[in-house]
């Protein structure tokens, strides 16, 4: 029913010892460890990479694409997430890492930060056209999964518009058309030459374990325009390796390049505060919106979405929600430090956006946008319409948790599910294998445990196999 | 079946375990979410109302296929004039709670307005009883 079964999150068996480190920290308790491994209940995964994160033994993994995938495309179309930005340090500038993917194999570059650029006034807009409140930001679809398994009552308050990364997708899909069948220089290589999409790769480079999901699995819309998504681990060496002979300081404006680059899109440097959506706070700074609120990590983000379900905080506008600490910088899959990453995007940003107004000023003095100028504002270069960044899907909840879709049976489920609980001794030891007390209870009732493997239970048992568990013992929470 | 909860005293950090638990068992059941969100509010406003006025109590949650009734009951100072405290921005909280940003005296309406029936019980002295009823009638799909 809809459910989904592919998980960009997986596990490595070979690594994992059992030693239940990751069913401690998983959100939506999706994982359990059973037979000395760990196993992920896919139905409940978000993709949250909190696992991988935690993993001690490295064993949890994300299913990101290969590299070596570049090659089964002619055209290879780079889409960076802002945050690669952050992660070669802040000496290290935004043109460089543009030339790197040049010379890795990628035949054009277009920054998601566009997306996030265009998507901003469109944000903006929609909250004022609403009564809503408060809307929740939908950019990390980590957070989208969390709302449509643990807060179903949320999903109105979504803003319903496709994530920076798709947005940025579609546009690179349509121009690769607009150019390859319009412009008779260019063709695809090939027998008839004639432009095809699916001979175009665009790839997306991220730090994001939920990336690799949501092009499989789109959430409010049905096909992702992302043919594979790169990790930043994978890709790192590569361009830092490429980066390696120049020197320092020497970004900046365009110079020439000696790579393969086609570069027939415009090359940006004036995003602005596109780059910004790749830290915590910064989508928050470029809409500008009085009284919003920015939330991180998805500890922080569930406390304060329990809140808002309780009715509360319902005159705050507006809630950039990211599932990783500090934002997307703090990604599962990034390299550098989160907190460096940070401020490096801090300073990319305000430089984009300052050189980014005194060019408009500048053409704006001089009455005329010049084509070379305009290059620095792709808002107005690559004009895109509110309505087709809009979910063109419903979101739907998904309820993981149901213990049977008849309500009496149900009911006598988590009277059995309570009986048990009480029964345990409320430690949330984790050595049954499942994250808490209840959750054991609760896979008891599902036939999917059983009550020995409560480790305390069953050495109470083996020491004194007369007496049953004190009552004194039972859990905590229950009266 | 029957869900039993504590509600502490003024401890503000576990406000809303309460309601939190019974959102967890109600998603277990499968209720509509529109009903889990009225009885997420209603419950959540009785639990601060305990930890702020009632000095600690319980939340006493049964339920059947047709009703879920919650009983909220504390041993605090009463309601001298239950017509008073139903109206709204009518509050009895101190300074101190206030600027906490709770006690705006909107609880009572508040439930009232969530619920589909409200029973008050109180003694001066000897604490609240409010019993929340909501009517499950539940969607086939």
């Amino acid at each position: 029913m809809g459910i989904s079964i592919f998980h960009s999150v997986y596990l490595d068996t070979n690594l994992c010892v059992g030693c239940t480190t990751c069913i401690k920290h998983c959100p939506t308790q999706a994982i359990r460890v059973r037979e000395g491994k760990a196993s992920i209940m896919e139905e409940r995964c978000i993709d949250c990479g909190e696992c991988i994160r935690v993993c001690p033994k490295g064993a949890k993994k994300s299913a990101t694409d290969p590299l070596a995938l570049m090659s089964d495309y002619d055209i290879r179309v780079a889409l960076p997430a802002p945050s690669l930005y952050g992660q070669f340090g802040s000496a290290c500038k935004p043109a460089e890492i543009f030339d790197a993917l040049y010379s890795v194999g990628f035949n054009e570059v277009f920054d998601v930060a566009w997306g996030a650029s265009v998507l901003t006034p469109a944000i903006r807009r929609f909250v004022a056209s609403t009564q809503t409140r408060p809307l929740i930001s939908s950019a990390c679809p980590v957070i989208v999964r969390l709302i449509q398994l643990r807060f179903p009552s949320l999903i109105p308050n979504l803003v319903p518009f496709l994530p920076p990364m798709e947005i940025t997708a579609r546009k690179v899909r349509e121009l690769l058309a607009q150019i390859y069948q319009s412009d008779r220089r260019y063709s695809m290589p090939g027998e008839s030459g004639e432009f095809d999409q699916h001979r175009a790769g665009v790839f997306f480079i991220t730090p994001c374990t939920s990336k690799v999901t949501a092009i499989r699995l789109p959430l409010g819309y049905k096909q992702s325009m992302v043919s594979a998504v790169f990790s930043f681990q994978d890709i790192f060496a590569s361009l830092k390796k490429a980066m390696a002979p120049r020197g320092e300081g020497e970004a900046g404006d365009p110079a020439p390049h000696g790579h393969s680059g086609h570069e027939k899109f415009s090359r940006f440097s004036g995003l602005g505060r596109g780059f910004d959506w790749a830290r915590s706070d910064g989508e928050l700074e470029s809409l500008r919106i009085p009284g919003a609120v920015s939330v991180d990590g998805i500890e922080n983000v569930i406390t304060l979405f329990e809140d808002i379900d309780n009715g509360k905080f319902s005159d705050i506008p507006y809630i950039e929600a990211l599932a990783c600490p500090g934002g997307c910088v703090g990604g599962p899959m990034a390299v550098a430090n989160p907190h460096v990453a940070r401020s490096t995007i801090k300073a990319i940003a305000a430089s984009a956006n300052s050189s980014a107004s005194q060019t408009q000023a500048e053409s704006a003095k001089r009455g005329s946008v010049s084509p070379e100028r305009n290059n620095d504002s792709p808002e107005r270069l690559y004009s895109v319409t509110d309505e087709s960044m809009r979910w063109e899907t419903e979101v739907t909840p998904t309820p993981v948790m149901l213990l049977d879709r008849d309500l009496t049976v149900a009911l006598k489920l988590a009277e059995g599910m309570e009986t048990i609980a009480a029964s345990l001794p409320g430690l949330d030891c984790g050595a049954c294998g499942g994250p808490d007390c209840r959750s054991l209870a609760e896979d008891i009732v599902k036939g999917k445990a059983k009550i020995d493997d409560c480790i305390v239970r069953l050495k109470q048992k083996i020491i004194a196999p007369e007496a049953s568990m004190p009552s004194s013992a039972a859990c905590g929470k229950q009266a | 079946m029957k869900l039993s909860l504590s509600i502490p005293w003024m401890d503000f950090s576990a406000a809303g375990k309460a309601s939190a638990e019974v959102k967890k068992l109600l998603a277990r059941l499968g209720i509509e979410q529109g009903l889990v969100k009225r009885i997420a509010i209603a419950m959540y406003e009785g639990e601060m109302n305990i930890a702020i006025h009632g000095g600690g109590g319980t939340a006493d949650i049964e339920l059947t296929p047709d009703l879920v009734d919650i009983y909220l009951r504390d041993h605090g100072p009463g309601i001298p004039d239950i017509g008073l405290a139903m109206t709204e921005g009518y509050s009895t909280a101190s300074e101190e709670i206030r600027n906490m940003g709770f006690g705006a005296g909107m609880g009572l309406p508040n439930m009232k307005r969530n619920a589909d029936e409200l029973y008050i019980e109180s003694v001066v002295n000897q604490g609240t009883t409010v019993h929340l009823v909501f009517h499950l009638n539940r969607k086939q799909e």
